[in-house]
């Protein structure tokens, strides 16, 4: 991150610990800001002549909040997002049921003249945008708002991007969008790797992406984040709603997408009465080769319908996508035949901000309706086997997905090379193993291993906790299955 | 069990075909050897059946009366010691043909083999209760016992989706279970990996942060032995015998007898408990023994055994002249002004040192790894200062007391993961985990076996096809 988009981060930050006080939480704050960083933006861009009008009535844009002060800003603030929230389109994205988190006009008044003191418009797209990836990424890193749960990598993002290389005319989804993670990053890969041209930039601002964020707030903060990365237009790139309720009829070139893992498969939500209703767990549709409870094979059944022909696919699924019978196995036969499934790379543990998550990214390209099967090797990168990360003291770097990249090939990817941690696995090979399981792992485990050199015992230690929280998780998995 | 009214029940001889198994000439070579599997008891360790121990040929296939079994039948033993205690049932993925300790079940239409496959499965212990034969010499299942067991058959479609949330729930169940095994291996590792990082002085850091200690023992160093972890700079490598309070002694055994000297056996130092069900009176002169009697705090070291437990140690801490010990075993006393006998254990319990003794080991003739007295006393030691002993067994106690406690429980929920595997095969065929569709209509029993079909006919062709 620059110098100077560190240092506001800081500032804004440091301030958030003194709200902290008056029980204003992270994840309220990060949402506070972004409320205030969108009238300032709005306001600026009008002034430069960058948008010929602004959405936001004039009664309630940045300069009425700047003029007023004490009660009377804290009451026209809270006028201010109530009315915002009604009026469509992406206003109604940002400021969706908002409402105000700083009840002291005194703290209120400090942090909209922060904001006043900067010119955010004049700021590069980047650096505003890592102000707000910074703030997003400390939010997340709060245990507490659990917000981590839709957090990927970004390391991780970066080195999907550069495997599948979106190019300047495709269309990229993401239906469970998150923060907006794999949208930046494959819109910094396309500006960065391509000479666009006016039309191909417009096309990058309005039209190449679309995605979907079945919570609120997230929501929220997706759209802002591409906002603040110079994706916007009247309407919201995001729609606020669960994707997989129904198929949208939209096909995309690029999907990629880290579905959230729930260690239940069952989730209880406040309906909008404020009753405790029980989310649909099934989904009936005719486009899914299976019915199952299992959220993460309902979302890669959904990501099959959204690619066009031709199109590639990169999800993060966890292992059990791979293992599961029932469903399961039927999803994967269908995959498998239906589809070229020509990678996975198995991901290390340590890496989410959810404990003892083992998961994997697929990439698969949709083709057009044959006889024969559509997958000929399926090649396997192994991250995981004597690879340790943890989130503090030895996070995942980009650095360490280069070699996935370079093995991937993305210049041909029909052209690889096994290495040690690189292997191909031929269709017959995969049909032949019980319930088509791909969870295939080949390298030996140094901490499984009683040789002479033993691993620290930190190592081992954080291996057994990672052993027992995996088998937490799919008996409380069958648990609630078994309650249903 | 109580499965659903609704649902139709059959016998197993109206839902498909029977078929028995036999063995054909062993002293006959052209029969032994080929293409064609040939499944019996011991091939029955799996659930699902693609290759067998034994292979005849097509030649025996044809000139006795085996027949082919075709894929997807359920094969289970009928006639076997293992029937005492449980059924062993598989699915067939290939052709086969069985021995005559094995039953062949060929489901007709109206069956799902998977189905099938569980539902025997599930019904295990009510099978091996109600259908075995007693008076045999053989445990064994009686044919018309299992030919009219019943069965009940919802819709197929039903049927296959009870196959798939058996197998969802299953596939899970075992994942489960394979990570909480991975975890008891790795809990072992564990354990040495804490000990050696103790010997390298892995505490010291936390332990000077409290004490200020200055290393007293005055004994000369020795030379560290070859790929020693680096000591902490107040440690010393010295020779074992320098912290010795008496010199290094054998034990004595002699037969076991009515009345006479309590003696341990090896078993006390292998499983660290001296209790009396580790010892035995034997009748050892009480003069040669005077100097053996065991003392709280003695160190016993295992002198020969095999290559995996020679060099292993234990301390004794119980009442004084409680016993003496066997002629396997060597004793040693530590100087307590030098060295606690529960630090010398973990230092003999570490890895470095294990392997250290089981190299002095090697060599000497015999099957049984020896080590003695003149190795022990030779033995570099990693002494560290008393009050950072004391500190290192107070720390590794507590290490040690939490992986066990944690393994156990590990091990029980290992025995409930089975426990719970029978229990989802019951609610299964209770109806209990999928509700069935109220569209679908359960087959009807009026056609009798009218609508059922005999398992398929498997050509030769097939089989010579498919096997490698």
């Amino acid at each position: 991150m620059p110098n100077e988009a560190n240092q506001l981060v800081n500032k804004l930050w440091n301030f958030c610990d003194v709200l902290r006080d008056d029980g204003v939480s992270y994840g309220d704050y990060v949402e506070q800001l972004t409320y205030l960083l969108f009238l300032k933006m709005d306001e600026e861009m009008t002034e430069i002549g960058f948008q010929e009008e602004s959405q936001v009535p004039d009664e309630y844009n940045w300069e009425s909040l700047v003029a007023k002060d004490g009660e009377e800003l804290e009451s026209h603030y809270r006028a201010t997002l109530q009315e915002l929230g009604t009026q469509g389109g992406l206003l109604s994205v940002i400021f969706s049921k908002a409402q105000n988190r700083i009840q002291d006009p005194a703290k209120l008044r400090r942090l909209v003249l922060m904001i006043d003191d900067e010119n955010w418009s004049g700021m590069e797209v980047d650096v505003k945008g890592e102000i707000y990836e910074g703030l997003l990424q400390k939010n997340a890193e709060d245990v507490k708002s659990g917000a981590g749960q839709y957090f990927t990598p970004r390391p991780l993002i970066k080195g999907i991007v550069e495997a599948v290389q979106p190019e300047p005319d495709q269309t990229i989804c993401d239906p469970a969008s998150g923060t907006g993670g794999f949208f930046l990053s494959a819109h910094d890969y396309i500006t960065e790797n391509h000479q666009l041209d006016k039309q191909q930039k417009e096309f990058l601002q309005h039209d190449v992406f679309k995605g979907w964020e079945i919570v609120d707030n997230t929501a929220r903060l997706c759209v802002m984040n591409l906002y603040l990365h110079g994706i916007n237009g009247k309407e919201s790139p995001i729609i606020v709603d669960d994707s997989l309720r129904s198929d949208p009829g939209d096909r995309f070139d690029l999907i990629l997408t880290n579905p959230p893992f729930g260690k239940k498969s069952s989730v209880t939500v406040m309906s909008t009465e404020g009753e405790a209703v029980k989310e649909s767990l099934t989904y009936e549709r005719d486009d899914f080769w299976a019915t199952t409870s299992n959220k993460q094979l309902n979302f890669l059944q959904h990501v099959k319908t959204l690619l066009k022909i031709g199109g590639t696919a990169a999800v993060v699924v966890p292992d059990n996508v791979l293992f599961e019978g029932g469903a399961g196995e039927t999803v994967r036969r269908k995959l498998l035949d239906q589809f070229d499934v020509h990678t996975m790379l198995r991901l290390p543990t340590g890496i989410f901000y959810a404990q003892g998550v083992k998961a994997n990214v697929l990439f698969f390209d949709a083709k057009p309706a044959q006889a024969d099967p559509w997958t000929d090797n399926l090649w396997i990168y192994d991250l995981r086997t004597n690879k340790h990360f943890t989130r503090k003291r030895d996070p995942l770097t980009f650095e360490d997905l280069t070699d996935f990249v370079d093995c991937y090939n993305p210049d041909n990817r029909h052209e690889r090379e096994e290495t040690e941690r690189f292997k191909s696995y031929s269709y017959e090979e995969l049909m032949e193993r019980d319930k088509v399981n791909l969870d295939i792992f080949w390298l030996k485990d140094d901490s499984l291993e009683d040789i002479e050199d033993l691993p620290e015992p930190e190592v081992l230690a954080a291996d057994i906790t990672e052993n027992l929280e995996a088998a937490l998780d799919q008996f409380s998995q069958i648990q609630t299955d078994l309650m249903d | 069990m109580n499965y659903p009214e609704s649902w139709p029940v059959a016998e197993l001889q109206e839902l498909g075909e029977w078929q028995t198994g036999s063995t054909p000439r062993r002293s006959n070579d052209e029969y032994w050897g080929g293409d064609i599997l040939w499944v019996s008891p011991k091939d029955m360790k799996t659930d699902r059946i693609d290759q067998t121990q034994d292979r005849m040929t097509e030649k025996a296939l044809e000139e006795t009366n085996s027949k082919l079994i075709p894929p997807n039948s359920i094969v289970m033993v009928t006639r076997s010691g293992i029937l005492e205690h449980s059924f062993p049932v598989a699915v067939t993925e290939r052709p086969v043909t069985i021995n005559q300790d094995l039953k062949a079940f060929i489901p007709g239409d109206r069956l799902d083999e998977s189905y099938a496959y569980y539902y025997l499965r599930a019904s295990e212990f009510d099978i091996l209760r109600t259908c075995t034969k007693d008076g045999t010499t053989v445990a064994s299942i009686n044919s018309d016992s299992l030919y009219t067991y019943e069965m009940p058959i919802p819709p197929v479609g039903h049927q296959e989706r009870i196959v798939a949330k058996i197998e969802e729930l299953f596939s899970k169940l075992d994942s489960g279970v394979s990570e909480l095994e991975e975890s008891q291996g790795r809990f072992n590792l564990y354990k040495k990996a804490i000990l050696n990082e103790a010997l390298e002085g892995g505490f010291s850091e936390e332990f000077y942060q409290k004490e200020d200690v200055e290393s007293g023992a005055t004994i000369a160093e020795i030379e560290a032995p070859a790929n020693a972890p680096e000591l902490p700079s107040i440690w010393k490598w010295v020779p074992f015998d320098d912290v010795l309070s008496e010199p290094l002694r054998n034990g004595k055994s002699a037969k076991q007898s009515e009345e006479g000297i309590r003696t341990l056996t090896l078993s006390a130092v292998t499983e660290r408990d001296f209790s009396k069900k580790n010892t035995k009176i034997t009748e050892a002169n009480p003069k040669d023994v005077e100097d053996l009697w065991l003392q709280s705090g003695d160190l016993l070291i295992e002198r020969s055994n095999t290559e995996e437990y020679v060099g292993l140690p234990a301390v004794y801490r119980g009442d004084d002249d409680y016993a003496i010990y066997p002629d396997l075993m060597i004793r040693a006393r530590l100087d307590d002004s030098l060295a606690i006998p529960e630090y010398a254990d973990y230092v003999f319990l570490s890895p470095f040192f294990r392997n250290y003794l089981r190299g002095k080991s090697k060599g000497t003739s015999g099957s049984m790894a020896k080590i003695n007295q003149k190795h022990l006393r030779n033995m570099p030691f990693p002494l560290a200062p008393l009050e950072e002993q004391e500190y290192i067994v107070k720390r590794l106690d507590y290490i040690m007391s939490v992986v066990d406690e944690s393994q156990k429980s590990v091990g029980d929920e290992l025995k409930r993961a089975q426990r719970l595997r029978q229990s989802i095969l019951k609610q299964a065929f209770e109806g209990n985990i999928i509700p069935q569709e109220p569209t679908e209509k359960a087959p009807t029993m009026d056609a009798g076996n009218a609508n059922l079909e005999p398992g398929k006919q498997v050509t030769l062709s097939e089989v010579t096809n498919d096997a490698e």
